[in-house]
C-alpha cells in the first residue's frame, strides 16, 4: 500500500530538492501537487483517508508521493488531469477549505525547486501496529491512576465575567500522558475518564452536595449521585456517551435528588450538524474553537445555560461577546 | 453458509408468495383459507385427526384453479376464486373439527393480502436454522463488560474468519404499480451468533466506550474478511454500516482500494448518528471522503429521537436508514421532504409497508418484500 511513499530509511533529513531534481529530469506534461500539513487533517484517520486519495491519483496517473518532515505531502511527476482531478478531490475533502497548489512540470520546475529548498524528506516513522493496545497494561495503569493527580479546579463565570461556582474535572492532557504507555484511542480515553468519575463519585458527590454557587463534577455512565443539601449541584455528562433519547428522563431524576444536569463536548461541529442547543438539559458546555467565532450564535440559543469552556483570549473575548458563561481551566 | 436458498420446502410458500403478488397487481379477487397446524397441538397434526383435517378441507380445494400450499412450518394455504360456498363449508368444518374458528381464518385477496404475506414470513423466518446456542452461554445481562473481557476479544478476532457471522438482508425498492425490484444487499454481522460463538457473558451496552472500541475492531476484522478482489467483484450492489472511525483504518482504506469507481457506486456505505455525537469533526471528514469516493452515503439512525436532533441540512443528499418501530408514524412529521431519501430498515411486518407505502417510502429492507419480487 505505502510504497509509493518514498521511505528514505536510510537517512535522516534528505533535502527534498536533490530527490525532486533527479525525479524531474525529462518530465513532459507532467504536475506537481501540494498538500501542506492542515489542521482540518487530523493525525490518524483524517491523515490516512486524505493519503489514499493521492494513492489512487497515484495509480491512476503515475508519479511518487513525498512526505515532508513538516508534515506536507507532494505529489510529483503525476499526469496533468490525474493532477487536477486528485486537487479537486482533497478540496472537497477539505469542504473547500484548500485549493492545492499544482506546479506544471517541466514549465513551472524552477517555482517547484525554490518550495522544496528549504523542504527536507520525512523519516521513516515505524508504522503502528494497526490499533494494537496493551489492553492488560491499560488497564494496570487505570487502576493505578492517582485520581487526585488528574483532577483539577476550574472556575465558573456568568456571562458578566462574575466568579458563579466551581467545576471539578479530570484534566484530559494528563490523562493522556499517563496513559500514554500502553497506548490508547479516544474511546479508550472516554472509557478511562468514566472509570475515574465512578471511582470519584463519592468524594465529588459529597463535595458538590452542598455549599455556594454553581459545583459541576463529572457524573458516571448510568449512575446517580448522592441527594444535594443546597441548590447548584451540576453532574456533567459527555455528549458522546448521553443517552439522548433518555436524556429528559436523566435530568428529572436528577432533578428529584437537587442535582441539574449538564451535557459537554458540544463544539462548532457538533453546533453546525445537530440541534444540540434544544437538547433537555440545564446547562450545555460549549469547547472553545476558532471555528466557533466564525459562527454567531442563534438569537434563540438558550445563553443563560451556555457556558464556553477550553478558550483562549480569544475564545473568552467571543464568550463576552455572545453574552454566555464561561468555565476557565486552571493553569 | 453456502447451503442452497432457498431450499425445496420452501418452493410451496415462495409459489404462494408469486401467487399473492400477481393477486395484488391484477387485483384479482380470490379466497384464501389459512390452516395454522403449527399452532395446533403436535396430536392434532398427524394420525387419524389429521386425517380428519384433510376431509375437512377438501372442499375448498373442489373449485377449478383452486390450489393447496404448504408452508415450511407445516401450515396449509387453500386458495380458490372466488365462488364462496365450498371454502366456508370447509371453514365451518375445521371450526368444528378444532373447536376454535381462528385456526382457520377465511381471507379475502386481495384486501388481506399483507396479512397472509406476513404468515408466509413468518412461516420461512421460522425456518431459518439458527445457530445452536446452549443456555449456559446465554448473556447475563447484569455482567458488566470490562477491559479484560475486550482484550480476550481481540486476541479472539485476531485470527477468526467472520465472513461466517456475515448476515445478508435484501433492501427493495418499490414504485406504485409496479412489482419490488431489488436495490441492494445489506451486509451485517450477526452479532448475537458471534457472541455466542465467543461464550460472551457480559453486554458491551453496560460500557459504551469499550463497546465502541470492540465494534470498530469486528469491522476492520469483518472488511479484512471481505477483502478478496474476485468475490467483491462478484458482489452486487452492498450495504454496509461503519463506524465513521473506521473509514481512516487500513482494513476499509485496501478494500476501498479494490473496489473500483464503478463498484463504489453501487455500494451504500452508512454511517451511525451515535458516532456524530462522540466526534462531530471526524464524522464529517470521514462522510465527505466516502462522497469524494463515489459511494453513496445514509445516516444511521436509532429511532425518531436522533432524526429530531439532526439540523436541516445535515443529511443533505444522503440517505437515511430508520428503523421500523411501532410508534414511528407518530413520528412521520420527522421524516425529510423527499422520502426517496428514507430506508426503511426492519420493515419485515405489514404494518411498517403499510405505513411506508402511505408516507411514500420506497426503500424497504426486509425478507417480506423480497418475496414479491419477481423470480431469479
Amino acid at each position: 500500500m505505502m510504497n509509493h511513499f518514498n521511505g528514505a530509511a536510510e537517512t535522516v533529513a534528505t533535502p527534498l530538492a536533490a530527490v525532486l531534481r533527479k525525479q524531474l529530469r525529462g518530465a513532459v506534461d507532467q504536475a506537481a501537487m501540494l498538500l501542506p500539513d492542515l489542521p482540518a487533517i487530523r493525525a490518524g484517520a483524517d491523515r490516512r483517508m486524505a493519503t489514499a486519495l493521492l494513492e489512487e491519483a497515484v495509480r491512476i496517473g503515475g508519479g511518487t508521493v513525498y512526505r515532508t518532515a513538516s508534515g506536507a505531502d507532494l505529489l510529483c511527476g503525476i499526469a496533468r488531469p490525474a493532477a487536477i482531478r486528485a486537487a479537486g478531490a482533497i478540496s472537497r475533502l477539505l469542504d473547500g477549505a484548500l485549493a492545492p497548489p499544482i506546479w506544471r512540470l517541466p514549465e513551472e520546475s524552477g517555482e517547484l525547486l525554490a518550495w522544496a529548498a528549504a523542504e527536507q524528506l520525512a523519516p521513516t516513522v515505524p508504522r503502528p501496529a494497526n490499533g494494537q493496545v496493551d489492553l492488560a497494561g491499560f488497564r494496570l495503569r487505570l487502576e493505578g491512576l492517582g485520581a487526585d493527580q488528574i483532577l483539577v479546579s476550574n472556575t465558573v463565570r456568568d456571562a458578566d465575567g462574575q466568579p458563579a461556582g466551581r467545576q471539578l474535572t479530570l484534566h484530559r492532557e494528563r490523562l493522556i500522558a499517563d496513559l500514554a504507555a500502553s497506548g490508547s484511542d479516544a474511546d479508550l480515553l472516554a472509557h478511562a475518564e468514566d472509570r475515574l468519575a465512578r471511582r470519584l463519585l463519592p468524594g465529588l458527590g459529597v463535595w458538590a452536595a452542598s455549599g455556594q454557587g454553581l459545583r459541576l463534577i463529572p457524573l458516571p455512565f448510568q449512575r446517580l449521585p448522592p441527594r444535594a443539601q443546597t441548590g447548584g449541584a451540576v453532574g456533567v455528562v459527555p455528549l458522546a456517551l448521553a443517552d439522548i433519547g433518555a436524556l429528559g428522563e436523566q435530568r428529572q431524576r436528577l432533578r428529584e435528588l437537587g442535582w441539574q444536569l449538564a451535557v459537554a463536548g458540544l463544539d462548532a461541529h457538533v453546533l453546525m450538524h445537530l440541534q444540540a442547543l434544544a437538547l433537555p438539559a440545564d446547562l450545555l458546555l460549549l469547547r472553545w474553537s476558532p471555528a466557533l467565532a466564525d459562527r454567531d450564535l442563534p438569537a434563540a440559543a438558550p445563553r443563560e445555560r451556555l457556558f464556553l469552556t477550553a478558550a483562549d483570549a480569544a475564545g473568552r473575548a467571543w464568550a463576552a461577546c455572545a453574552r454566555i458563561g464561561l468555565i476557565e481551566s486552571a493553569p | 453458509m453456502s447451503t442452497a436458498y432457498p431450499p425445496e420446502r420452501h418452493a410451496d410458500a415462495l409459489a404462494l408468495a408469486q401467487l399473492l403478488r400477481d393477486s395484488l397487481a391484477a387485483g384479482a379477487e380470490r379466497e384464501a383459507l389459512h390452516l395454522r397446524l403449527s399452532e395446533l397441538p403436535a396430536q392434532l397434526r398427524v394420525g387419524p385427526r389429521r386425517e380428519l383435517l384433510d376431509a375437512a378441507l377438501a372442499p375448498a380445494l373442489q373449485p377449478a384453479r383452486s390450489r393447496l400450499f404448504a408452508l415450511p412450518n407445516g401450515d396449509l394455504v387453500a386458495i380458490s376464486p372466488r365462488q364462496g360456498a365450498p371454502m366456508r363449508q370447509a371453514q365451518r368444518a375445521l371450526g368444528a373439527l378444532l373447536g376454535m374458528p381462528s385456526a382457520a381464518p377465511l381471507l379475502a385477496l386481495p384486501r388481506d393480502t399483507l396479512t397472509l404475506m406476513a404468515a408466509v414470513d413468518a412461516a420461512i423466518a421460522a425456518d431459518v436454522p439458527i445457530p445452536p446456542r446452549s443456555k449456559d452461554t446465554t448473556p447475563d445481562p447484569a455482567a458488566p463488560f470490562t477491559i479484560d473481557d475486550l482484550a480476550a476479544l481481540e486476541r479472539a478476532l485476531q485470527t477468526a474468519d467472520l465472513s461466517f457471522f456475515l448476515q445478508t438482508r435484501p433492501v427493495n425498492r418499490l414504485v406504485p404499480g409496479s412489482p419490488p425490484t431489488p436495490a441492494w444487499e445489506e451486509l451485517r454481522l450477526d452479532w448475537p451468533a458471534l457472541r455466542a460463538a465467543l461464550r460472551l457473558d457480559s453486554d458491551p451496552a453496560t460500557a459504551p466506550c469499550l463497546g465502541r472500541r470492540l465494534r470498530r475492531r469486528i469491522e476492520q476484522r469483518l472488511l479484512a474478511s471481505m477483502a478478496d478482489p474476485l468475490e467483491l467483484r462478484q458482489r452486487g450492489p452492498i450495504g454496509l454500516c461503519l463506524s465513521a472511525a473506521t473509514l481512516g483504518e487500513p482494513a476499509f482504506l485496501h478494500i476501498d482500494a479494490l473496489f473500483g469507481a464503478a463498484q463504489r457506486a453501487r455500494v451504500v456505505i452508512a454511517l451511525p448518528i451515535a458516532d456524530l455525537l462522540a466526534d462531530a469533526e471526524g464524522f464529517a471528514f470521514a462522510r465527505r471522503f466516502l462522497r469524494v469516493r463515489g459511494y453513496r452515503v445514509a445516516l444511521d439512525c436509532r429511532g425518531a429521537r436522533d432524526l429530531a436532533l439532526l439540523t436541516a441540512a445535515t443529511l443533505g443528499d444522503d440517505l437515511l436508514r430508520l428503523p421500523w418501530a411501532p410508534d414511528l408514524p407518530a413520528q412521520a412529521a420527522l421524516l425529510p421532504p423527499n422520502r426517496g431519501q428514507v430506508v426503511l430498515m426492519g420493515a419485515d411486518r405489514p404494518a411498517a409497508l403499510g405505513w411506508g407505502w402511505e408516507e411514500g417510502i420506497s426503500l424497504f429492507e426486509g425478507r417480506l418484500l423480497s418475496l414479491f419480487a419477481p423470480g431469479e
